[in-house]
């Protein structure tokens, strides 16, 4: 954040926090901002999250102020109080969160007064500062929920007691992670297996009146360095502990690994838990053992290099190094993550992956990812849409795995806790598979567009076309 | 066109007296535009949409051999990470305002972007779009552009957006042209006359099928569209005459180009459907070509398209038409050409150059107009309403359409202009006829609108603005 990028995957606080709060079951947000904070939303967040649609209260459907130029000169709170007034006549909700843009707040509209009103006619709503000039999409995730928590009390009431088997999940971005809905349903599947209870807080796979119970968990767990500010404001105000990993585990090893610890921190049944980690183990090995031959007969065992929010890859990358053998040599973080978290990161990643030769970069600009990944000897590229242009250049096998993902579809796919590993496999073999039959093209002449001296025009990709 | 001098357009709404809001017949829209200053409309409640800001990022993501700096947060660039993506668009860079920028400004570090940009991509222009923080802050670009320009010879422009001015997108073109028109695009004396009529679009516009038209037809153009190229925008000023493919989109090229240049607009509606393509060829042809040659290529090409027409007709179905004015305004024509009833046009903005077009439509059958740029909450209101048999609009909204049980279809994906474009929009409304089981399927309980509003009539917080 601050510096000029090529190519910006980071959108602002604003969207953070839109995107965060559309994702909970009954919540509405309300933008108070200019016309089209909620269309760069929809269209430069949403739909690049492998093709976001509107949802139930997203897209062209989100409530806005729509600040014009009368209220930059006289203030936008009156336009604000209308809008809220008629918002709840309109749309239906649990509960109702303003959030500001930049303009509102350099104007500095008592959006605090205008939402009391709201409460007084005994509306649940809350308001959470986020002006695009005060940070990132990560940000904006992080104020959204700290935002709700700490006017919890305005929405809703904590149900029943502690809970000592409960946990809630943080650091999985809606939509900022491309994959959000498979991965928390793949951890909370994982959790479920030992015994524990599960809020994943967002998406489909969140039951009704989750966030009436995050106050009861036993246990908070952290997989990035945004949801950090969450726990640790928890373990302030609730008293609720926290584990934090850098990165959603991917597969069985880290999974188990994971498991273990929070298996630990709940005081469950240590029998219980080797039990599932030890079927699940299992699982792993007999699908490993059934994409052996792909493996072999067309060449898996690559270099490569990976690009994405630090939740996102370093799971990942640490699966397809351990156990599938594959070599790591560039891996770069695009997310914003503060320079403490970066040094535990790459010790973190040392300490695991002893002998690696893997360099690991903080960096966001497109144009500098785009000639590191160039530069670097690698046969494989995971990465966003942005890098699918650099591994066309070079040739190689593309794999998209963060954000943004413009060329596909994602609903339910996942590659956290134990079975999102196999979404790996897949999509890993088939990210090769489709570039070596490209080149079979080429080689037996169908589908290529040769010039006069018999060379390919096109690079290996485009010949998929064909 | 003395607002040349200015550095900001005016506003469509002050230009034309451009409505962002309205529901009523054609007749009395018509009425209302003609008036000298219609009276503005403002939401009390509302919903995102298009701005400025948008406008002008998809119109500089089309212009060649450019590199477009977003100066503001974000944010604000999210869009053009989208444009990149799915448009090709030019590449770009983001200052990424922060919090101490909003307070001292952010001057040097919109130099330090320039010169990056100049580094890295070697452009033959560099656009500096403004935007809200930047718009209150009065961060004073011009100086920077000048001094950028000076040190790499090439133009360095400024496009003064920022978000609030105007309620309409369409302004966001208006600005980008003001700003070429400002200080890229310049008479040049020893400039020889352009034997061609220039055929102008903006950003959306899909060509494939009138640029096929225009060469079967004879006609000889300045390709002013789609991927716009400073060399086509400079010889523009020496063609013979101007024809759009969206004269509202591009507007303020039009007029400027007629105004200050002479180079005359042909007031042609959109090519679109058999009538409306026959009337744009031939008025081109009229200014870059043989009238003869283009009519015997129409005849030629409606006798091909009538035996497809047969099986794709619309006959007693009444139509919901959702789009941009002149897109609306065509697609409307068509499907009467196919049999179908207009029940209602739902323009993202009207003004008074659209007067003629409400006019001839309220002596027809006098549809009702929506003006609701975005809006599902008023869309879903008055389907529910009218219970058209069939919408037609864009992707974005025809979610919305679906939801309240109504068949959609979604013209984005499709090239909707010229003989190729009937092909195209007449399959795509029979498709979404023969099968609306999704449209059905979604209709109970998808949309989070309450029943009281949806009881209520569609303009219920629409008001006149008081001045």
């Amino acid at each position: 954040m601050g510096t000029t990028t090529a190519g910006n995957r980071n959108s602002c606080m604003l969207h953070g926090a839109v995107q965060t709060i559309k994702s909970i079951e009954g919540a509405v947000p309300i933008i108070h901002s200019t016309l089209g904070c909620g269309v760069q939303q929809y269209a430069g967040v949403s739909s690049l999250s492998g093709g976001g649609g509107s949802g139930y209260t997203g897209g062209l459907g989100l409530p806005s102020t729509n600040f014009l130029e009368r209220q930059v000169v006289f203030g936008g709170s009156s336009r604000l109080r209308e809008q809220l007034k008629n918002t709840v006549k309109i749309k239906e909700g649990d509960f109702y969160v303003v959030l500001t843009g930049c303009t509102p707040e350099l104007v500095g509209d008592d959006v605090p007064a205008m939402t009391k009103e709201l409460q007084e006619q005994q509306f649940k709503a809350i308001h959470i500062s986020t002006p695009g000039f005060k940070g990132s999409v990560h940000n904006g995730y992080t104020a959204a929920v700290t935002g709700i928590l700490r006017q919890f009390d305005k929405l809703a009431v904590p149900a029943g007691g502690k809970n000592s088997r409960l946990v809630n999940l943080f650091g999985i971005i809606p939509e900022q992670d491309v994959y959000w809905r498979g991965n928390l349903k793949g951890l909370k599947d994982s959790l479920e297996g030992i015994g524990a209870d599960v809020n994943v807080l967002f998406g489909p796979d969140a039951d009704k009146g989750e966030w009436t119970t995050l106050f009861n968990a036993a246990l908070n767990v952290s997989f990035s360095s945004h949801s950090l500010p969450i726990c640790e404001w928890l373990e302030r105000n609730a008293g609720i502990p926290y584990v934090h990993f850098e990165g959603y585990p991917v597969g069985a090893r880290q999974t188990g690994e994971w498991l273990r610890c929070i298996g630990k921190q709940l005081d469950l049944e240590q029998e219980k838990v080797e039990a599932w980690i030890g079927l699940k183990e299992q699982k792993e090995r007999y699908y490993i053992v059934q994409f052996l031959d792909a493996y072999y007969k067309y060449g898996f065992q690559k270099k490569f290099a990976l690009v994405g929010d630090s939740a996102a890859v370093l799971g990942t990358a640490r699966f397809l190094t351990d156990p599938l053998g594959l070599l790591p040599s560039l891996i770069v973080l695009t997310d914003d993550i503060p320079q403490p978290a970066r040094s535990a990161i790459v010790r973190q990643w040392n300490e695991r992956q002893p002998g690696s030769e893997a360099r690991i970069v903080f960096e966001s600009d497109a144009k500098a990812i785009e000639e590191l990944v160039i530069s670097e000897d690698i046969e494989l590229l995971l990465g966003s849409s942005i890098e699918r242009r650099a591994a066309e250049r070079k040739g190689i096998p593309f794999i998209p795995v963060s954000f943004p993902v413009a060329d596909r579809i994602v609903l339910t796919k996942g590659y956290a806790g134990f079975d999102g590993a196999f979404t790996l496999l897949e999509d890993l073999g088939s990210g090769i598979l489709s570039v070596d039959s490209a080149h079979l093209l080429y080689q037996t002449g169908a589908g290529s567009e040769k010039n006069e001296q018999g060379a390919n025009q096109k690079p290996a990709l485009s010949g998929i076309e064909n | 066109m003395n607002e040349i001098r200015q550095r900001l357009p005016r506003t469509r709404e002050k230009r034309k007296g451009a409505l962002t809001a309205f529901y009523g017949d054609s007749a009395s829209l018509a009425d209302e535009l003609e008036k000298e200053e219609p009276r503005q409309r403002i939401r009390t409640y509302s919903e995102t949409g298009d701005d400025e800001v948008i406008g002008a990022i998809r119109l500089l993501g089309r212009i060649h051999g450019s590199v477009t700096i977003i100066h503001g947060p974000p944010g604000c660039g999210a869009i053009k990470l989208e444009d990149e993506l799915r448009a090709g668009g030019s590449p770009w860079l983001i200052t990424n305002i922060e919090e101490n920028d909003s307070i001292l400004g952010a001057d040097d570090k919109l130099r330090e972007a320039v010169d990056r940009a100049y580094r890295t991509w070697r452009p033959e222009i560099i656009f500096i779009l403004a935007t809200s923080v930047v718009a209150i802050n009065n961060d004073d670009i011009q100086s920077a552009a000048t001094e950028k320009e000076d040190q790499f010879d090439i133009p360095v422009i400024p496009v003064f957006a920022a978000g609030f001015r105007s309620k309409t997108a369409v302004y966001g073109y208006d600005l980008v042209f003001h700003a070429l028109a400002k200080y890229v695009l310049k008479e040049d004396p020893d400039a020889l006359p352009l034997p061609a009529v220039n055929v102008i679009g903006t950003a959306g516009t899909r060509t494939n099928h009138i640029v096929k038209d225009l060469n079967g037809a004879g006609i000889s153009y300045n390709n002013v569209v789609g991927g716009l190229t400073i060399a086509a925008l400079q010889q523009s000023l020496n063609a013979l005459a101007s024809i759009a493919i969206d004269k509202d989109d591009s507007r303020y090229l039009l007029d400027w180009l007629e105004e200050a240049h002479g180079v005359v607009h042909l007031q042609e509606t959109a090519p679109i459907g058999l009538a409306g393509t026959e009337r744009w060829l031939l008025a081109a042809a009229g200014a870059g070509g043989s009238t003869e040659q283009a009519q015997a290529y129409i005849e030629e090409k409606q006798a091909a398209a009538a035996i497809g027409l047969k099986q794709q007709r619309l006959d007693g179905v009444s139509v919901f038409i959702d789009l941009p004015p002149e897109q609306a305004f065509g697609i409307a024509e068509f499907v009467e050409e196919l049999g179908g009833e207009v029940a209602a046009l739902s323009l993202t903005h009207a003004d008074s150059s659209h007067v003629s077009r409400l006019r001839e439509w309220a002596g027809r059958s006098n549809p009702q107009v929506l003006i609701q740029p975005g809006q599902p909450f008023e869309k879903i209101n008055a389907l529910g309403k009218l219970k058209p048999g069939l919408y037609i609009g864009l992707g974005e909204a025809a979610v919305w359409a679906a939801r309240a049980g109504i068949a959609a279809a979604a013209v984005d994906s499709v090239d909707v202009y010229g003989f190729g474009g009937v092909q195209e929009l007449a399959p795509l409304f029979a498709k979404a006829l023969r099968n609306p089981s999704l449209s059905r399927y979604l209709s109970p309980g998808s949309t989070s609108y309450r029943a009281g509003w949806l009881s209520k009539s569609v303009n219920w917080h629409i008001k006149q603005e008081v001045k």
